[in-house]
């Protein structure tokens, strides 16, 4: 077992603060001024584009590398969004601009928080960028977060269906091409009365930013086959929805949920989208389904939640009767009302739903009550009785998220017999490695062999640990990559590792892979990365391919496990969670799975939760989407290592078993 | 008094260059040494402490567990042996050993750093935990203690409790280090972790109103002192501080206890050993610590 977990109950028990939830060392005030002196260049530079109508900053991912976290520097990026995120608008008319660190929390795990107050259009605009150390110990930003409106520059593209890259190993920096580099930037701080000091960033010769190719826009799952699970939300759009709740109005709270569910949602979820009261008000006739249960493109759904806007009154009764039409079919399906009032409308809820449910054979109607009173909760509980569902009360914004991420899972299981039904195919081990002999199998070999960073810890384990600068699952350089030298079995299998995985560098990352060469191989990335809010773990499958004398092209499916599918709100109540998690990641471990299925590779992530307060313990399986491999080649190979922003620390890895799955019908 | 039957000299027994002289010692020929050291070195003695410096075989005699040395008397017991003794800078005392440092070079991978304590025995394989009492005088804010596991200067593992002044001030940092050679003839691979205690841990804001509660956390050390553990489990090693903070309207108070995170060796290596550090930047200033009680136990 590892070493920390006794540790870590004994540090528990004593309360103290253990370092692997703990917070990471040291962000000295000189080093924010750093950061806010990144936040002022990026801001002025912004600022320069936009009055001198050139290209927007966040369309030239060139230049906004040097600025932000590779992963958020994407060409056209503004373009895709269709809104200005720096300035919270479409247009703007700034004439006030603070930029200064957080005076309450100018440190959030490691990660600077620095204000921007922009008084635009003669509103005051608060802003707050998370920016982080990228390998080279300088500053980047990495999100960007609207007070006002909820929304943060993260969630937006994922909404938008903008893809991500894993930070990688090379990071560009503003300082660190300003000392590489001439100057060629005009001032650009004289717009908002900033002194750009010796800023000697070269935009004009930023890195490609086209290197790392990733998922491609609308390639996504779903092929409208009749078998998949229906899902419609109702989402109250009635003026009430401006109240505000924990200082937050509720229409904010609301979408920043549902968006964090859709991500949430297996690929075999149809969704759908309704409101009511978003037009007109005083209109009770203001009923919408926006979006058909369908199986929609994930950059379609996002615009739509950010384009409602409250205004009217609560027609819930006539709500439900519509939503009877939104469903494609007659089979199994969830309503989920989410609402912060009662009828308006002098409409009967409880006998639409009583109506819609008996339009089908199995439909249930979820509600979520938002910020009502006990009388108003039991009011609408009849919606959920006579609607075969169940009913949520939620009084804050976490609990909103809380009880909309449960309703929701509950809709997911509920409408899936099929799962029952349909029995799994039967797997059995083609190849077996349990770690607890002397000696690994002898069909192992280890390129850059390492010794001192690998041994069998006489517990059925291998110990793996990875230090030093060049330790990436494609780097030709990385110590200890396993290679079995084992045939695979014909048709569809499985590679598969059990494993546990402390996380302390926050750089960690085990990888399986069809391994011909660091620059040709297809695998399942499992990694942790440490942002603004804490350590989080990521999931990816990546197929690394290159030309002869060509840099490796790489293809890419990556899911953010803390930011949807596992969890959510990790920078607020959701933290304290996610640390439980990661501690059950460390003590009970997890899977990772390549999967070969005919022509579709996936990677799948799977492990125990634990229970947690009012959580129940679960499991939890994720699987990216596919890639295809029309041919496929490699041998079965296996790697931990670290990104070079673990500097000089070390991260460990407990490997329990590796497997070779073949799967039978 | 100092027990000169376990103070030894060894910067020119076991520099690496000089490794060949070390073995010539294990073989009994006589080396330039001051006499007296000399003299009441066993043969046991030399073999162990010639193994402390990574010049040859594990020391001969295996550590029973629980260890504790509380340091009583005027002189160290015998199971302790003093790398590059200094008899000016340090004197067994009152319970404890009182050390002074200067020259902002001590540092366990500096093979010239004087007074590093090293356990004279081999420990047996399994978990532990080391604990080192003591108090600190946060003089010079460049001072800091380590406690762990030594092989030699390019070979050791061990914890650092560190004062470390920046520009709000000093701040007490808990770090552990990872000092070996991974591929023969490179240079030595350091890993690392470092929390700053003043930063999250214990207290924050030293840079406005926190600053007054960090200045009376500092002065703990010297008073209530400190209880610092190097722990192993498995091939993995970490460290832990405790500290009785006071409380004020802010702060609670009362013990805490942080932990690092953890380093690994995949072999058993080394000797248990302690010694007072100071940074360069301390220039020409003083540090002083009092070890009190050192200890070691199995853990099951």
């Amino acid at each position: 077992m590892t070493c920390l977990k006794h540790a870590a109950r004994f540090a528990l028990a004593a309360g103290i603060s253990f370092g692997t939830l703990g917070v990471p060392a040291v962000a000295q005030d000189d080093e924010l001024q750093t950061a806010t002196e990144l936040v002022r260049l990026f801001f002025a530079e912004h600022t320069r584009r936009f009055r001198s109508g050139g290209e927007p900053l966040l369309n030239d991912a060139g230049a906004a590398k040097l600025f932000l976290t590779d992963d958020l520097a994407v060409d056209g990026l503004q373009g895709m969004l269709q809104f200005d995120p720096v300035y919270g608008g479409q247009d703007a008319d700034i004439t006030a601009v603070k930029i200064y660190p957080d005076p309450e929390m100018p440190v959030l795990r490691g990660a600077g928080q620095i204000r921007v107050d922009v008084t635009n259009f003669g509103a005051l605009r608060r802003f707050v960028y998370t920016t982080v150390k990228v390998d080279n110990a300088e500053w980047q930003i990495s999100d960007i977060y609207s007070e006002d409106d909820g929304w943060s520059l993260v969630n937006l593209m994922r909404q938008s269906g903008v893809t991500f890259s894993p930070v990688g190993s090379d990071d560009v920096t503003i300082f660190e091409r300003g000392r590489q580099a001439s100057a060629v930037i005009d001032n650009p701080a004289d717009d908002v009365g900033i002194d750009p000091g010796d800023l000697q960033g070269n935009l004009a010769q930023a890195p490609d930013p086209n290197a790392e190719i990733g998922m491609e826009q609308g390639d996504l799952p779903g092929d409208g086959s009749t078998d998949r699970k229906d899902l419609l939300v109702i989402l109250d759009a009635s003026g009430s929805m401006w109240g505000q709740v924990d200082g937050v109005a509720k229409i904010s709270t609301a979408k920043q949920a549902l968006s964090g569910l859709l991500n949430d949602l297996g690929a075999s979820t149809n969704f759908g989208l309704a409101a009511y009261g978003h037009r007109r008000e005083g209109d009770c006739s203001d009923i919408e389904v926006l979006l058909p249960v369908a199986d929609h493109a994930e950059g379609m759904i996002g615009p739509v939640i950010e384009g409602i806007t409250p205004r009217g009154k609560t027609p819930i009764a006539g709500a439900l009767r519509a939503a009877g039409g939104a469903f494609p079919s007659n089979g199994q399906s969830s309503v989920l009302l989410i609402s912060d009032g009662l009828e308006t409308c002098g409409g009967d809820p409880c006998a639409a739903a009583e109506a819609l449910v008996a339009q089908s054979i199995d439909t249930r109607v979820h509600v979520v009550g938002f910020d009502l009173t006990e009388e108003e909760n039991a009011a609408l509980q009849c919606i959920a009785d006579k609607g075969n569902g169940n009913y949520f009360t939620a009084n804050n914004s976490a609990e909103f998220v809380d009880a909309l991420n449960e309703a929701a899972n509950l809709a997911n299981i509920e409408t899936a017999p099929e799962s029952e039904t349909v029995p799994a195919p039967e797997t059995e081990a083609f190849f077996e490695e349990t770690f607890d002999g002397p000696a690994i199998a002898a069909a192992w070999s280890v390129a850059n062999e390492q010794p001192h960073l690998k041994a069998l810890d006489g517990k059925g384990a291998l110990l793996v640990a990875a230090a030093g600068r060049e330790t990436f699952y494609d780097s030709e350089n990385a110590a200890n990559r396993f290679v079995l030298d084992h045939e695979l079995p014909e048709g569809d299998f499985d590679l598969v590792t059990s494993f546990r995985m402390p996380v302390q560098t926050g750089a960690e990352h085990l990888w399986l892979s069809l391994f011909n060469s660091p620059s040709d191989q297809v695998g399942a990335l499992l990694w942790a990365e440490w942002k603004g809010c804490g350590p989080a773990i990521k999931l990816a499958l990546i197929k690394v391919s290159s030309e002869a004398g060509a840099k490796p092209e790489k293809t890419q499916f990556e899911a953010a496990l803390f930011d949807g599918p596992l969890l959510d709100d990790i920078c607020t109540r959701g933290r304290k969670y996610a640390d439980a998690v990661l501690q059950a990641l460390e003590t009970d471990g997890a899977e990772l799975r390549l999967r070969r299925n005919g022509r579709n590779l996936t990677a799948a992530f799977a492990m125990h939760l634990p229970a947690f307060g009012e959580i129940e313990a679960r499991p939890f399986v994720h699987e990216t989407e596919p890639i295809t491999a029309l041919r496929l080649s490699g041998k079965a190979s296996l790697f931990a290592g670290q990104w070079s922003r673990a500097k000089l620390g070390e991260s460990h890895f407990f490997i329990d078993r590796f497997a070779i799955e073949q799967v039978r019908p | 008094m100092i027990h000169h039957a376990c103070v030894l000299n060894v910067t020119s027994l076991f520099a690496k260059a000089l490794r060949p002289l070390a073995a010539a010692a294990l073989l009994g020929i006589l080396i330039p040494q001051p006499m007296q050291a000399q003299e009441q070195l066993s043969e046991e003695d030399k073999a162990r402490l010639a193994a402390s410096d990574g010049a040859g075989a594990m020391p001969s005699t295996m550590l029973s567990l629980p260890f504790h040395d509380p340091f009583d008397g005027n002189q160290l017991a015998a199971d302790w042996a003093t790398l590059n003794v200094n008899p000016d800078k340090f004197v067994v005392e009152n319970g404890g050993i009182f050390v002074i440092e200067t020259g902002g070079k001590a540092r366990p991978d500096n093979p010239e750093t004087d007074n590093v304590f090293v356990l004279g025995h081999a420990l047996p394989a399994g978990d532990f935990d080391m604990t080192l009492k003591g108090t600190l005088d946060p003089k010079t804010g460049y001072e800091n203690i380590w406690l762990g596991l030594r092989a030699g200067a390019e070979d050791y593992l061990a914890a650092n409790l560190s004062i470390l002044t920046k520009g709000c001030g000093a701040a007490l940092y808990l770090n552990i280090e990872n000092t070996r050679v991974l591929d023969k003839g490179e240079k030595p691979v350091k890993t690392w972790f470092g929390d700053n205690l003043f930063d999250g841990p214990l207290l924050k804001d030293i840079c406005t109103s926190g600053r007054t509660y960090a200045d009376a956390a500092l002065a703990v050390l010297p008073d209530s002192g400190f209880t610092l553990t190097f722990s192993r489990r498995g091939m993995r090693y970490f460290t832990s501080v405790k500290l009785d903070l006071p409380s004020d309207e802010k702060h609670e108070g009362g013990r805490k206890t942080v932990a690092s995170f953890a380093l690994s060796r995949v072999e058993p290596f080394g000797q248990p050993f302690f010694m007072l550090g100071q940074s360069s930047k301390a220039r020409n200033g003083e540090s002083s610590a009092t070890f009190d009680d050192f200890s070691i136990i199995a853990v099951q």
